[in-house]
């Protein structure tokens, strides 16, 4: 194998390119490219850099940021260069974006995760064919269907995603990420009905080894938390935004806990 | 705080094997102190799980990593685990043990100055490149590597990218020197440059790696004034430039969605940060400030029920055994198991990967060239992959030699050898075994829908209300006994069609009920 393919072969996933700090600095350049004012102060970078949770960024990665590094004989330390001083604040010293690319693997897992039903659920049929045919152009992915067998625990994949239940699927995703209240008819598997409920929704569960969603949520009526087959949902709409929203979540995980 | 870049906080990409097993452990039982893992063999020495433990430590952060008080101990009381908790951490965070690879400053200048060479025609011609005023007139001296939007496919020659690599590099020194931020003695000319860190042969395998890496591309081109074959590099295609803003929100919640339980979780973690990036860049104006630069990892929509992050661990060795099976190439690695210290060696011709949803594991179908035969290989046990050139590689199958019929013969070959296999026990003949439930009136529905979703390739028939027969063949029965046991007393073996198996449950039900005696 040529240097590339041992790359490819050996070294895909491992990308230093993604680490933290390259990927601060990615987003410190293009942000400032952007708008100036998201520019910081040396002692503001050193700051961020060393972080509170972490507890190694290395003063000789600081110091070639901040352009400090010092010039020992014989042993070159490096400065970056890549930023410069303006009134207290460091600017992109180059006005050039830098370029975000996804690399093999990633290309790799997406064009295989496309050929999953369940992308039905977050992609328009026009996305995922714009995604395939950017994708398949000149790229041979060795992620494929083929090369694996899943050992599932029945013969039926429950891939049945399609319908009412990916209009439903999306309006719930859609009310968790704004924060906003629910109302939904869920018809139990016993057959009870529980009509037009307002419901505080928490998160969508998936369990990979049955194939099915729930909705963990919380109805404001019953006042307790509750799991909801997304499938014995109908009439899903969108509410009102959830006051107090962290104060109500907390409750409910208190709740879930005990 | 570590000063700089000394050896025991560098993690060399390969030397991911010393933490792979201590990773697992802590995450999957989180009971040992530093000296149990030396002496149950998954370090080699106390130093090593130090540094090891540190470097997990520095990679994942405090919120992830636990110490603990291990109970029973007078000493070595100090136990390490890792948090999941879906509730608080619905992230497979263990993914993050893949990017903190090593890395020295001169990788890190290298990659943004090269970067912000890649200039798109538009900007070079309407934008000025510099910011500061004085800057702002540059010389015709500086060159940059001037992309088309349209087609990304202008490549650079080697030569030339190393040329202007040097030239911006040597050029914003001098300007930050001229402006008094930088200091004498780090000015250098372009001549300095290439004598230490940044010589033709290491920006040579920066860019070869940044071409394996996917994010630049590399072709072999003759030119017009030259005979040899002459190396091209060019930015990689932008696959999400088609997308629009609410197209690539979409598609973030979809990734964020599949990576915490598809294959590859590390390459779909990846690009959740990708796309995060990729958003902020072209689309800063949707984007909420954060009031930091660095990638957050959230996933506010779903968490996931009867889900294993571990499995990420081995995600390198599962993407390299992916690669030989789709060159079809053979490959050698070591075998780790309990009983044989230090592993054993195997050279095989890989088949299949084939994942057990039920227990979360993932194993290697592939014939054993020793042994002549083909077995399953449990992925955790697998390390140090690599090809293998041998030199008749397909001595399993019948002579052909087109790639299709291979891989077709190949396939034949799995489908045949993983009939009637409950899990991954390809062994034996089937034997037919024959089960007799009968459900409680008030649950009947619920439990019937239990056994369609997890009686695999059985056929179920009614035989009377509440009472089902389940009939399948299946190679090596014992392998069910446990999703047996899982039905208590609401399952019978049919002792005519199976006696070994009803023996079997019969035997280990009699054993439990001692416990009650």
């Amino acid at each position: 194998m040529n240097k590339i393919e041992k790359t490819i072969f050996e070294d895909a996933l491992f990308n230093q390119y993604k680490n933290r700090d390259f990927t601060y600095m990615t987003n410190y350049i293009n942000n400032c490219i952007e708008n100036n004012g998201f520019a910081l102060t040396p002692d503001d970078i050193k700051t961020q850099l060393l972080g509170k949770s972490r507890k190694n960024t290395f003063e000789e990665f600081i110091d070639a940021v901040l352009n400090n590094s010092s010039d020992i004989k014989d042993q070159a330390h490096n400065n970056a260069n890549l930023l410069y001083n303006k009134e207290g604040r460091l600017l992109p010293l180059r006005r050039v974006p830098i370029k975000i690319r996804a690399t093999v693997a990633e290309k790799a897992w997406l064009y295989f995760v496309l050929a999953d039903p369940k992308t039905d659920l977050f992609l328009e049929q026009t996305t995922k064919d714009k995604l395939k045919e950017a994708l398949s152009d000149n790229i041979d992915f060795p992620l494929k269907n083929e090369y694996i067998d899943i050992k599932t625990l029945s013969k039926n994949d429950n891939s049945d995603f399609k319908g009412d239940f990916a209009a439903n699927f999306k309006i719930i995703a859609e009310a968790i990420s704004q924060k906003s209240y629910l109302t939904a008819t869920n018809t139990s598997f016993s057959g009870k009905v529980y009509a037009d409920q307002k419901i505080v929704p928490y998160k969508i569960e998936y369990s990979p080894l049955f194939n099915s969603f729930s909705l963990s949520c919380y109805p404001v009526e019953s006042g307790r938390p509750v799991k909801m087959n997304l499938k014995n949902l109908s009439h899903v709409k969108m509410g009102e935004k959830i006051k107090n929203y962290d104060e109500v979540i907390a409750e409910f995980q208190k709740n879930c806990l005990t | 705080m570590a000063k700089k870049n000394t050896k025991p906080f560098q993690n060399y990409v390969r030397h991911y094997e010393k933490i792979r097993n201590i990773l697992r452990h802590m995450f999957m039982y989180g009971d040992y102190s530093n000296k149990d893992f030396t002496k149950n063999g998954l370090a080699k020495s106390n130093r090593s799980v130090y540094y090891s433990i540190n470097r997990i430590q520095n990679y994942l952060g405090n919120e992830y990593f636990k110490t603990h008080e291990l109970p029973n101990r007078k000493k070595d009381k100090k136990g390490y685990r890792l948090m999941y908790d879906p509730f608080i951490c619905p992230i497979n965070y263990l993914a993050d043990t893949y990017v903190n690879c090593s890395y020295v400053i001169e990788d890190f200048i290298f990659y943004f100055t090269l970067m912000q060479a890649f200039i798109y025609e538009e900007e070079y011609y309407e934008s000025e490149i510099y910011e500061y005023d004085d800057f702002k007139n540059y010389t015709d001296d500086i060159c940059e590597l001037i992309i088309s939007p349209e087609g990304e496919d202008k490549g650079f020659e080697f030569g030339s990218i190393c040329d202007c690599f040097c030239n911006i590099y040597t050029l914003n020194k001098k300007f930050l020197y001229e402006q008094g931020q930088a200091k004498f003695s780090d000015y250098k000319t372009e001549s300095e440059l290439t004598e230490n860190s940044f010589k033709s042969s290491k920006i040579k395998d920066r860019l070869d790696e940044l071409s394996g890496l996917g994010i630049l591309t590399h072709r072999r081109r003759k030119t017009k004034y030259s005979v040899n074959m002459k190396d091209v590099y060019s930015l990689a295609p932008d696959i999400f430039k088609c997308l629009e803003f609410k197209e690539l929100e979409d598609l973030q919640r979809m990734v964020l969605f599949f990576y915490n339980f598809s294959f590859l979780s590390a390459a779909g973690y990846h690009l959740s940060q990708t796309l995060n990036l990729y958003v902020k860049s072209e689309f800063p104006a949707y984007c909420k400030e954060t009031g930091s630069f660095f990638a957050i990892n959230e996933n506010p929509v779903f968490f996931y029920k009867n889900n294993r992050l571990q499995t990420v661990i081995d995600n390198n060795v599962f993407w390299q055994i992916l690669y030989a099976i789709h060159k079809m190439k053979p490959i050698s690695f070591i075998y780790n198991r309990k009983h044989t210290e230090g592993g054993e060696e195997k050279k095989v011709y890989p088949v299949k990967i084939i994942t057990d949803l039920q227990y979360d594991r993932q194993y290697l179908y592939a014939y054993d060239y020793q042994a002549e035969k083909f077995n399953p290989y449990r992925i955790d046990s697998v390390s140090n992959v690599d090809i293998l050139e041998i030199n008749e590689p397909f001595v399993f199958i019948n002579n052909t030699t087109e790639e299709a019929d291979i891989r077709k013969e190949i396939e034949e070959i799995y489908k045949k050898n993983s009939a009637n296999t409950w899990n991954v026990s390809f062994a034996g003949e089937p034997h037919r075994v024959l089960l007799h439930f009968t459900f409680p009136q008030k649950e009947c529905d619920k439990l019937y829908n239990r056994l369609i979703s997890t009686g695999r390739f059985g056929n179920i028939k009614k035989t009377s209300d509440c009472t089902f027969d389940y009939d399948i063949e299946v190679k090596d029965e014992n392998a069910m006994v446990p999703w047996i046991r899982s039905w208590g007393s609401m399952v019978m073996v049919d002792k005519a069609t199976n006696s070994n198996l009803f023996d079997r449950i019969y035997n280990d039900s009699m054993e439990a009920l001692k416990q009650y005696e």
